[in-house]
């Protein structure tokens, strides 16, 4: 079976270099992108089984917007480190994400999460 | 125009009409302060009316309260209501007002008094004062809330940039601890150094914001000496000499060495370092930085040119702004603290001088100070 691909979405160099290492010691085959506008590209260029998404990117609802235009066509794990949900301009609630993990990030919970979302 | 709300509150139905009509046509141009104000009347006959009045609607701006009302007096309802009422201007009417009257009214929070029987003039007297005080508050108000906001919006963002190296250290370190990223030494390794980095550039953030606050309130002590503008540039250029070797990039400063400025030495250098740090980090391998240093009459002009990734119109205008940090593929992986050219500016400000950017993108940036040297005294940094 060809290893499982997760797309990480997030303006942070490290946040990607830690996401990789964690996830491809467990084997799975992981893409970076940098942005919302390259992570909407690199979805529908090939699409993932799975993002994992920062919510809070240049804008305030950049993650957002990509989770608009890609929810239900692929799960999502949001990366939430929202200050304040009241600051945000949209409501969490609304947000189409499978699931929801919040920095800083637990290498365990993250690994369980994706376990449970992809196997 | 600007409406507000009287609520009149008199037993005596031909006083409260008489009121009425004088409001129907008032309207005060206040030409001092650009405003003009008109009056919506709104009626009550006792104390116990204009509470249910005020609970069902809002409190109103403007309330003129007969003292002698049956049942609650108009000076029993100010002791009870007035504290709640911290938007309403009360003014007594009064027919008698003792000494003693006008002390307990003004405790509660009266404003003004209007003595009965008065004429339509005494009334608009007495409100014309009363809506210059309500349109001047009100203007303060909205100012204090605009500065709250302002400074939510800043606290916001700091926390976020504050946040955002926490968070990739603390997940660094869980991860060395739980070993939870597979057997290669190497990775954990990098890990270190990664979270050895995030909190250097989190110090930096610490004292550029520290400096920005500074200059902002004027607070920071200046010692203004002659300060050789050769020398602090050197000095600038030495620390990050490091970081230019690393990737092989030449620094050259052309400034004559007699050049010097009347002012801060510590100011001087924020700009040198935060100039061609930048110049530096947004550099390619085997680039170039050049500082120019020249004076014209009064005016110094510090030029910092580089040969790096440079950037687009649309991004250089909001370069001098606080936390704004360009991103995209060509910044990804360089750290900031997104407040030097903020500094930068500010300090250029303190020399009531500027600073601008001229670009090209993948070809590099130009960016020019320019400083008076006449106009430093000694005083606090303006704002």
């Amino acid at each position: 079976m060809p290893a499982k691909t997760i797309l990480v979405i997030d303006d942070d160099p490290d946040i990607h270099f830690f996401c990789k290492s964690l996830l491809e010691a467990e084997g799975y085959r992981v893409r970076s992108a940098i942005s919302g506008a390259t992570g909407l590209a690199a979805a529908e260029a090939e699409m993932p089984d799975l993002i994992i998404l920062d919510i809070m990117m240049e804008k305030i609802n950049t993650g957002y917007k990509v989770a608009e235009a890609l929810g239900g066509k692929v799960p999502i794990l949001m990366f939430s480190s929202m200050l304040n949900p009241s600051d945000a301009q949209f409501d969490p609630a609304q947000v189409p994400f499978t699931d929801v993990i919040s920095k800083p990030i637990a290498g365990e919970t993250l690994l369980a999460k994706v376990r449970a979302l992809i196997g | 125009m600007k409406r507000l709300r009287i609520l009149v509150v008199d037993d005596e139905t031909y006083i409260r009409t008489a009121i009425e009509r004088t409001l129907e046509s008032l309207q005060f141009i206040m030409a001092d302060i650009g405003e003009t104000v008109a009056f919506d009347f709104e009626e009550a006959g006792s104390a116990e009316e204009a509470r249910d009045h005020i609970a069902d609607t809002s409190p109103p701006d403007i309330m003129l309260l007969d003292l002698k009302l049956p049942g609650i007096s108009g000076i029993e309802l100010l002791e009870e209501i007035g504290p709640s009422l911290s938007t309403t201007l009360v003014i007594m009417i009064t027919a008698y007002a003792s000494i003693e009257t006008a002390v307990r009214a003004t405790k509660s929070g009266a404003y003004d008094f209007l003595a009965k029987p008065f004429t339509p003039e005494e009334l608009e007297h007495v409100l014309q004062k009363a809506a210059h005080h309500i349109v001047i508050a009100h203007r303060a108000r909205a100012l204090a809330e605009e500065q709250r906001q302002v400074r939510f919006q800043f606290l916001s963002v700091l926390a976020h940039e504050l946040k955002a190296p926490l968070n990739a250290i603390e997940g660094f370190l869980n991860t060395i601890i739980d070993h939870t990223a597979g057997n290669d030494p190497a990775v954990y390794e990098e890990m270190l150094r990664r979270c050895r980095t995030r909190a250097q550039f989190m110090r930096k953030l610490i004292i550029d914001l520290l400096d920005l606050t500074r200059i902002e309130s004027g607070k920071k002590k200046r010692e203004l000496t002659e300060v050789n503008m050769a020398a602090i540039a050197r000095i600038s250029k030495d620390t990050m000499q490091p970081d230019a070797d690393a990737r092989n990039i030449t620094i050259d400063i052309q400034c004559d060495p007699e050049l010097s400025i009347h002012g801060d030495p510590g100011e001087i250098e924020m700009v040198f370092n935060n100039l061609i740090s930048n110049a530096v980090k947004y550099n390619r391998e085997n680039g170039r930085v050049d500082v120019r240093c020249d004076r014209l009459a009064d005016t110094i002009t510090i030029i910092v040119a580089d040969t790096g990734i440079g950037m687009t119109e649309e991004e250089a205008a909001q370069l001098f702004e606080s936390f704004v940090r360009i991103k995209n593929e060509k910044t990804f992986g360089i750290l900031g603290s997104g407040l030097g050219l903020a500094v930068v500016k500010k300090v250029a400000m303190l020399y009531s001088g500027d600073v601008s950017v001229a670009s090209v993108p993948d070809e590099g940036s130009t960016f020019t100070v320019f400083l008076r040297d006449n106009e430093v005294d000694s005083a606090a940094g303006k704002p």
